[in-house]
C-alpha cells in the first residue's frame, strides 16, 4: 500500500514508475482487510489521484492498480542493483512468465474450472481452498490471473483451455535489468507465525484458533463467511469470540521486545463488528495488556467498542484447554472478584504482531544499510525515509510497525525525497504539458465510433448496425490493446473528421486511461472522449452515442477564464514543519511564503528543545533550517505576522499577512499548507497550582535540562492529565509517554538512586519505545495503572505532594511522598489554528486539530481543495514523524501546484460545472451546496464562478438551483436523458439483434 | 474438535515421553507419590509409551496430580510427565469422559485444597500443633486480606530482577495453585516486592505454597525467575525468624496429613468414570 501510494505520487509529478511487488497482485496486507476503523469501509481508492476524473480510471485498488505511468510487476523480485543514484541498474528476477497478461483477459476463465490441484487460498490464510490457477484475491480483474508456481502440476489443462492461447507453462524463470534514478523500497511487514510457539501448545493446531489477519477475512465481506459466524471445527454457532493481544510482540524473551502497534487497534474493531454482525448476540472478550492506540481517532475506537459490550481484561493468557463442547477454556484472573475465572471462547484470535519482512536482509545486504536491533532497517534520524545508502528510501511498515495513515505518509515522505533527488539530477518534474494538440478542425457533432474485435473473442461479433446514422462513422479495430490495435486507433484518429469519439472496448478500468490519452494527443477534447464496455452488452455503447450527440459545444464564456495558478505556497507555521516543507517546495522551484507569528523561526521546539528528541540534536537541526530557509532564495519569510484574511480566486487564493507592527501585505499562492503546531495543555487536576513542586512536564524539562532540582528522593509522574477523557481531551497527545520515559531515564542519570514512580492508564510504549519502557522497568521505575474511574488523589504535606493511587494488582491504596510531582498534559493545537481554520475554510474535529480529508488515505490534505497541513497542529506526533509528515505534505502540495500550473485551458471547459449567466439569480444556494468548494461570488459580487479544478462534477449545484442555470457541460438533464432514451429504446431492439445475430452474452 | 481426537495427544508426543529410562526418578520426587502412593508419574509415562490410552484416559489417576512438575525437573531423559498429565486431562475432556459439571467441582476441590493448605501453614508459623481432622473447615474459612493501605517502601525488585515486571498477569493465569487471589497470587507477590512490601510476605503463609512447578517463569515474557523470588522469600522468612528453621520437613508433614483428605475427594468426585482403577 505504501508502494502504491509512493508510486502514484510520482506518477502524477511526471516520473516513470516501475513497481515491483514479490506477490501476485500489489496492495499487501491492506488488500485484505474489507473494514477499516472509523468509517467500516475499505476507502483504499481514496488515495487515487482526484484529477481529471473523466479520463482517468478510478477504479477500485483492490482490483487492480492501473496508471500510464506506472509499470506493474507482478511475482518479481530484486536480485541486485548496481550504479549509483541516477544511474541505478536494478535486477529484477520473475519465477516464470506463465501468464502472457496482455493476452489474458476478460473471459469466464475455463482454466479456473479445468485445473485439477486444489490448493489453501494465500489470500483467506488458508480459510478456503482455491485452484492452482486462480486472480490472486476475490477483487482482483480476470487479467490478474495467476500460477501457483510451486503447486502446478504442469498437466497442461489449462493449456487447453484457454481460448486465446495466454498460457505458457514451459517458461523459464527469467531476469531482466531496468534503469532507475533512485529506488523506494515498500516491502512492508510480515506477520509473527505463532505456530510452534510452545505456550499455545494444542492451540495451534485448532481450527478454531486463528491470526488477527485470518480472522479479518472471516469478517470481510469479500471473505469466505457467507451467513452468520460460524465455528471452523463444526460449523456451529460462534457465541464467544476471544482476542489474545500481544502474540509474538511485547515479548523480550523471545527476542520481541517492541510493540506491534497495531493490534489493539485492529482487535477493538473485530470486536466491535462481531458485536455488530451478530446484533450483540456474541460475546467478544479481549484479554490485553495495555489498549494502545495512539493519535487523535483511536481513543474513539476504544470508547466504540466499549459501548457495543466488548470486555476488556488486563490479562496475559497463557494457559488454554480444549472443552468437550469443542470451545477453548481459558485460565484467566477475574481482577473483580479476585478469583480465577474459566470462560470458554469457541474462537481464539490470536493478535499477532507485525514483524520485519522476510528477505529485508538481503534487501540491506544489496542496497547498503544495517537492520536495527528489532530486524528493521535502521533510517537517518530526523529523515524516517533515508536510508544511509544516497537514492534509497523506504517507506511504510519497512521501517517499523505502522499504520496506515503512517503508511501512507511516509510513503508520500519517500516520494517527495526521490522526487528532489531527481531534481537535482536535472530530470524534469511537474505534470508534463499536454502533448500539443492537432488543431485539426472537426466536424461538430460528428461522431466516430471505434469499436474492437478482439483476440478475446475469435468467433468476431459483427459491428453493431443499430448504431449505423448518417453522423456516425463505424470502425472496427483489431486487439487495440496489443501494439499492433494501438497504431490502428492512432492512424484512425488522426484522419478522422469527426469531433467525438466512443471506443467500445472491453476491461474499460485498463483501457480507459491509454485509450482517452491516444485520443487526446490526436486533439479530441476530453469532454468528448468516452470509452464503453460492449463486451457484454451493446446498450453501454448505445448510451454513449446518444449522450455525445446531445452535447453542444457552448459559446464561449468571457469572463470564465481559468489562469494557471502560480507556482506559489503559502506555508503558515515557521516550526520545524513548516521549515521543512518551504525547504523542500523550495527545491521544486516553488516560491514560498513562510509566515510565522513569533520573532524568529523554529516554533516551540526551538525555545523547548525537548529532551525527547535530544536537546543538542533538536538545536542542530533547528539551526540547520533555519540557515537554508535564509539563504534560499525562493523562500519569503515573514516574522511576527499573521495571516488576516484569504480570498478564494480561480487557481489559488490572494492571502492578507499583517505584520506586528500594522503593515499589510497581499499575497497569492496556488495552494496553503498549515504547520502551526501545538503547546502543553494547563490544568488545574492534582493540585497544580496550589505547590509549587507540582508542574507540568513542560515546566519540568527545562528543570530537568539545567539539573536543577536539588538531589530528589522521589519522583511521580502523572500520565493522561485530563487526556483521554470523553468531555475534555478526547485524544491521547502521543509523545506524553514516551516523553515520561525520557525524562525518566535522565533523571535516573542525574541522581542515581532516585525513585521514580508514573502513573498510567495505558502505556502508549508504541513500536520500539517499547525498548525504553523495558529499559526503564528493568532500571527501577515503577509503574502503576490506574482506572479513569479512580484517579490518584494528592495532598500537599510539609510543603510536599502526597500521591495516593490504587494499585490494581494489591487493590489496595498505595501511598507515595514525592519530592516533585510532574503532570503529563495533552498537546493541544495552537491558539490560531481556530482562526486559521475560519479563514481557510477548513474544518477541524472536536479535538480542535485539522480535520483531514481522509484520516487514513489523505492525512495531509485538509477538507479544502489545495490546503494542507503537517506536524503538531495535524497531531500531536514526535518530531521524526512531524518531518515525514512535512515532507508529505510539501509533496501534496507540488503536485497540486502541478496540476494547478497546467492549467484547464479554457477552451475545454466542459469537464467543469458551468454557469448561465442570463439564468443566474445570483442566490448562492448553489455555492452553499458544493461540498468541493468549487463555487463562489466573484469580488465584485457580480456572478458566481466555478474553479475547474476544484470541481468534480457532482451536479449537486444543479440540483440546488432553482433557475436552471447551474450547468454541467457533459453530464447534464439532457444527456441523462438522452441515455435514458437510448436505453429504454434500445432495450427492446438489442435483445431482438442479439438473437438474430448471436452478439453479446446478455442484452 | 471433537473429530480431531489425537491432537492433544500428538502434542504431548511432542513433550518426549517416549525415550523415558525407568528410572523411577519422578516417582520418588513425587509429592503426591510420597503423602499417598496414589500417583506414579513413571507408570503414566509407561502406559502412555505402549500406546494403552484409553484406559488411562478414563482413569482417576490424572486427576490426582497437582502440576508441580517435580517429576519433569528431576528426569534425566527430559521426559515431562506432568505436561503429559494435563494433556491427557485434556484429551479426556474432548472425549467428553468428564462432563463440565465435574470439571467445575474438580477446579472448587483444588482452590478449597489450596486454602487448608494455606490455613495448615499458617497454624504451623503460629506454633500450632498440625491436624488434617477439620478439612473441611479449613477449606471453607476465611483469609485476611494482605494489606489495606501502605506507603510506597524501599524495593528489592531491582536486586531481584523483578523490577521488569508488567503486572501483564501470565503468571498468575498458568500457576497450578493460583485459584483465589486472597491464597496465592504470584502476579500479586511479585508486585508486593515491587512496592517495598517484602516484609508483609515474610510473615504470610503463601510463600509456602508454592511448588516450584517453574511454570511462572516459563510463562514470564519478561524472563522474570518467578519460583527464584518465591525461594529467595523463604530463605529470608527463615532467617527472620518468621518460620521455623524446619520449615521444609513440616511442609512435607503438612503434605501427609491433607493429601489422603484431598486423594479421597478427588476418588469422590471421578468415582462414575468407569476403568477408573488402573
Amino acid at each position: 500500500m505504501a508502494g502504491i501510494r509512493a508510486s502514484l505520487d510520482l506518477a502524477q509529478v511526471g516520473c516513470e514508475v516501475t513497481l515491483v511487488d514479490r506477490a501476485p497482485a500489489p496492495g499487501g496486507v491492506v488488500a485484505k482487510l474489507d473494514r477499516q476503523f472509523p468509517n467500516d469501509h475499505c476507502g483504499m481508492c481514496r488515495m487515487l489521484p482526484e484529477v481529471g476524473v473523466l479520463q482517468s480510471s478510478r477504479t477500485c485498488l483492490r482490483k487492480g492498480l492501473f496508471h500510464d505511468r506506472v509499470d506493474v510487476h507482478r511475482r518479481t523480485s530484486v536480485v541486485g542493483v548496481r550504479g549509483e543514484p541516477g544511474a541505478f541498474e536494478v535486477d529484477l528476477a520473475h519465477p516464470g512468465p506463465f501468464v502472457d497478461t496482455s493476452r489474458c483477459g476478460d473471459c469466464p476463465g475455463p482454466c479456473v474450472d479445468v485445473c485439477p490441484v486444489t490448493i489453501p487460498e494465500d489470500f483467506n490464510h488458508g480459510l478456503t481452498r482455491c485452484k492452482a490457477i486462480r486472480r490472486p484475491g476475490p477483487l482482483g480483474l480476470a487479467d490478474t490471473l495467476d500460477i501457483d508456481d510451486a503447486a502446478c502440476t504442469r498437466c497442461g489443462a489449462c493449456v487447453d483451455a484457454c481460448p486465446v492461447g495466454a498460457i505458457d507453462l514451459t517458461a523459464k524463470p527469467s531476469t531482466f535489468t531496468v534503469d532507475v534514478d533512485a529506488v523506494i523500497l515498500a516491502v512492508g511487514t510480515s506477520m509473527h507465525e505463532p505456530q510452534g510457539d510452545p505456550s499455545l501448545a494444542f492451540l495451534s493446531s485448532s481450527p478454531n484458533v486463528m491470526t488477527a489477519l485470518q480472522f479479518e477475512r472471516l469478517l470481510g465481506l469479500s471473505g469466505p463467511r457467507r451467513t452468520q459466524l460460524l465455528r471452523p471445527s463444526d460449523r456451529s454457532p460462534v457465541k464467544h469470540v476471544g482476542w489474545l493481544q500481544c502474540v509474538g510482540s511485547r515479548d523480550r524473551k523471545h527476542g520481541r521486545d517492541f510493540c506491534s502497534s497495531i493490534c489493539c487497534m485492529f482487535a477493538l474493531k473485530q470486536a466491535r463488528l462481531v458485536r455488530d454482525i451478530e446484533k450483540g448476540a456474541v460475546e467478544a472478550t479481549i484479554f490485553f495488556m495495555d489498549i494502545r492506540g495512539t493519535g487523535r481517532s483511536f481513543d474513539d475506537n476504544r470508547r466504540e467498542a466499549l459501548s457495543k459490550g466488548v470486555r476488556l481484561i488486563r490479562s496475559r493468557i497463557h494457559d488454554m484447554a480444549p472443552t468437550a463442547e469443542g470451545g477453548i477454556r481459558i485460565r484467566a484472573f477475574d481482577a473483580s472478584s479476585g478469583r480465577m475465572i474459566h470462560p470458554t471462547v469457541d474462537l481464539l484470535v490470536l493478535s499477532t504482531g507485525q514483524a520485519p519482512q522476510q528477505g529485508v536482509q538481503g534487501l540491506g545486504n544489496l542496497f547498503g544499510f544495517a537492520l536495527g536491533p528489532d530486524g528493521y532497517p535502521s533510517t537517518l534520524p530526523f529523515d524516517k525515509v533515508k536510508s544511509p545508502s544516497p537514492g534509497v528510501f523506504l517507506c511504510g511498515s519497512a521501517t517499523g510497525p505502522a499504520d496506515i495513515s503512517e503508511s501512507i505518509v511516509s510513503a508520500s515522505a519517500a516520494a517527495s525525497e526521490a522526487c528532489k533527488l531527481l531534481m537535482a539530477l536535472g530530470r524534469n518534474l511537474g505534470t508534463p504539458p499536454p502533448a500539443s494538440r492537432k488543431g485539426k478542425a472537426r466536424e461538430p457533432g460528428g461522431l466516430l465510433v471505434l469499436f474492437c474485435r478482439c483476440h478475446l473473442d475469435p468467433e468476431g461479433r459483427n459491428e453493431p448496425s443499430c448504431a449505423s446514422q448518417p453522423s456516425v462513422e463505424i470502425h472496427t479495430v483489431e486487439s487495440p490493446c496489443l501494439p499492433s490495435g494501438a497504431a490502428q486507433v492512432r492512424t484512425l484518429l488522426g484522419d478522422a473528421t469527426r469531433d467525438r469519439v466512443v471506443f467500445a472496448a472491453c476491461r474499460t478500468h485498463a483501457s480507459r486511461r491509454r485509450l482517452s490519452s491516444l485520443a487526446d494527443q490526436e486533439g479530441f477534447d476530453p469532454a468528448l472522449i468516452r470509452v464503453v464496455d460492449a463486451r457484454q452488452s451493446i446498450l453501454p455503447l448505445r448510451m454513449a452515442v446518444a449522450e455525445l450527440q446531445t452535447i453542444e459545444i457552448p459559446r464561449k464564456e468571457k469572463a470564465d477564464p481559468a489562469p494557471p495558478a502560480q507556482p506559489r505556497a503559502l506555508v503558515v507555521g515557521g516550526g520545524p514543519a513548516g521549515m521543512r516543507a518551504a525547504l523542500s517546495l523550495a527545491q521544486w522551484d516553488v516560491t514560498v511564503d513562510l509566515v510565522e507569528i513569533e520573532d524568529e523561526l523554529g516554533g516551540t521546539l526551538a525555545k523547548h528543545p525537548s529532551v525527547l528528541f535530544g536537546k543538542d540534536e533538536v538545536r542542530v537541526l533547528v539551526s540547520s533550517l533555519r540557515n537554508q530557509i535564509t539563504t534560499s532564495s525562493r523562500i519569503r519569510v515573514h516574522l511576527a505576522t499573521r495571516v488576516v484574511s484569504s480570498t478564494v480566486k480561480p487557481g489559488g487564493r490572494d492571502t492578507l499577512l499583517r505584520t506586528k507592527s500594522g503593515a499589510d501585505l497581499l499575497v497569492s499562492h496556488g495552494a496553503t499548507l498549515l504547520t502551526t503546531g501545538g503547546h502543553g495543555a494547563r490544568t488545574a487536576s492534582y493540585g497544580y497550582g496550589t505547590c509549587d513542586r507540582i508542574l507540568t512536564q513542560t515546566e519540568f524539562e527545562p528543570r530537568l535540562q539545567e539539573a536543577g532540582l536539588e538531589a530528589p528522593h522521589t519522583v511521580v509522574m502523572i500520565q493522561c492529565v485530563d487526556s483521554r477523557v470523553s468531555d475534555d481531551h478526547a485524544y491521547c497527545s502521543r509523545i506524553c509517554c514516551p516523553r515520561a520515559l525520557e525524562n525518566a531515564k535522565r533523571l535516573q542519570s542525574l541522581y542515581p538512586g532516585i525513585r521514580i514512580v508514573v502513573l498510567y492508564r495505558d502505556m502508549m510504549a508504541c513500536g520500539s519505545w517499547e525498548h525504553e519502557y523495558t529499559a526503564a522497568r528493568r532500571s527501577g521505575v515503577l509503574f502503576i495503572p490506574y482506572e479513569v474511574t479512580d484517579k490518584p488523589t494528592v495532598l500537599i504535606s510539609e510543603g510536599k505532594p502526597v500521591v495516593t493511587t490504587r494499585d490494581p494488582v494489591l487493590r489496595s491504596l498505595l501511598q507515595v511522598k514525592a519530592d516533585w510531582l510532574v503532570l503529563s498534559t495533552a498537546i493541544e493545537p495552537s491558539d490560531s489554528a481556530a482562526e486559521l481554520a475560519r479563514i481557510f475554510g477548513v474544518e477541524r474535529d472536536r479535538t480542535g486539530f485539522f480535520r483531514e480529508a481522509d484520516s487514513k488515505w489523505r492525512p495531509v490534505e485538509l477538507t479544502q481543495d489545495g490546503v494542507y497541513a503537517a506536524g503538531t497542529g495535524h497531531t500531536p506526533q514526535p518530531l521524526r514523524e512531524v518531518l515525514a509528515q512535512a515532507e508529505a505534505a510539501a509533496q501534496r502540495t507540488f503536485e497540486h501546484l502541478g496540476r494547478a500550473m497546467v492549467g484547464d485551458d479554457s477552451s475545454r471547459i466542459h469537464t467543469a460545472a458551468a454557469v448561465h449567466h442570463a439564468l443566474c439569480a445570483r442566490c448562492g444556494q448553489c455555492v452553499d451546496a458544493c461540498v468541493f468548494h468549487a463555487r463562489r461570488l466573484d469580488e465584485a459580487g457580480r456572478r458566481i464562478v466555478v474553479d475547474p479544478l476544484a470541481c468534480r462534477l457532482c451536479g449537486a449545484c444543479a440540483v440546488a438551483c432553482p433557475n436552471g442555470a447551474a450547468r454541467l457541460g457533459v453530464m447534464g438533464e439532457r444527456q441523462v436523458m438522452a441515455q435514458l432514451d437510448a436505453a429504454l429504446e434500445g432495450a427492446l431492439q438489442a435483445s431482438l439483434d442479439d438473437i438474430s445475430s448471436g452478439w453479446g452474452r446478455t442484452a | 474438535m471433537r473429530e480431531r481426537p489425537g491432537e492433544p495427544l500428538a502434542a504431548a508426543v511432542d513433550a518426549g515421553y517416549e525415550p523415558c529410562l525407568s528410572c523411577h526418578a519422578c516417582r520418588s520426587v513425587c509429592p503426591m507419590q510420597g503423602a499417598t502412593s496414589r500417583l506414579t508419574p513413571l507408570k503414566i509415562v509407561r502406559i502412555a509409551a505402549l500406546g494403552i490410552l484409553e484406559p488411562l484416559l478414563r482413569s482417576k489417576d490424572i486427576w490426582y496430580c497437582l502440576q508441580c512438575n517435580r517429576c519433569a525437573t528431576h528426569c534425566p531423559a527430559a521426559v515431562r510427565p506432568a505436561a503429559l498429565i494435563r494433556r491427557l486431562r485434556d484429551q479426556a475432556i474432548i472425549m467428553g469422559y468428564v462432563d463440565e459439571a465435574t470439571l467445575e467441582k474438580f477446579e472448587l476441590l483444588r482452590a478449597r485444597f489450596q486454602r487448608a493448605r494455606w490455613h495448615m501453614v499458617a497454624g504451623l508459623l503460629r506454633g500450632e500443633s498440625l491436624n488434617a481432622s477439620d478439612w473441611r473447615s479449613l477449606s471453607e474459612a476465611p483469609i485476611p486480606a494482605l494489606a489495606d493501605a501502605v506507603t510506597l517502601g524501599e524495593s528489592d525488585g531491582l536486586a531481584w530482577n523483578l523490577s521488569s515486571c508488567m503486572t501483564c498477569g501470565a503468571c498468575t493465569t498458568v500457576c497450578p495453585i493460583t485459584h483465589d487471589r486472597a491464597v496465592y497470587d504470584p502476579v500479586l507477590l511479585f508486585r508486593m516486592v515491587n512496592l517495598g512490601q517484602q516484609q508483609l510476605l515474610l510473615r504470610s503463609p503463601s510463600i509456602w505454597l508454592c511448588l516450584g512447578c517453574e511454570r511462572c517463569t516459563e510463562a514470564c515474557s519478561q524472563g522474570i525467575a518467578g519460583h527464584l523470588v518465591i525461594r529467595e522469600l523463604r530463605d529470608r522468612s527463615v532467617a527472620g525468624k518468621h518460620a521455623p528453621p524446619d520449615m521444609h520437613e513440616r511442609l512435607e508433614q503438612i503434605d501427609r496429613l491433607l493429601f489422603p483428605a484431598y486423594v479421597e475427594q478427588i476418588d469422590r468426585l471421578f468415582s462414575r468414570a468407569p476403568g477408573s482403577a488402573l
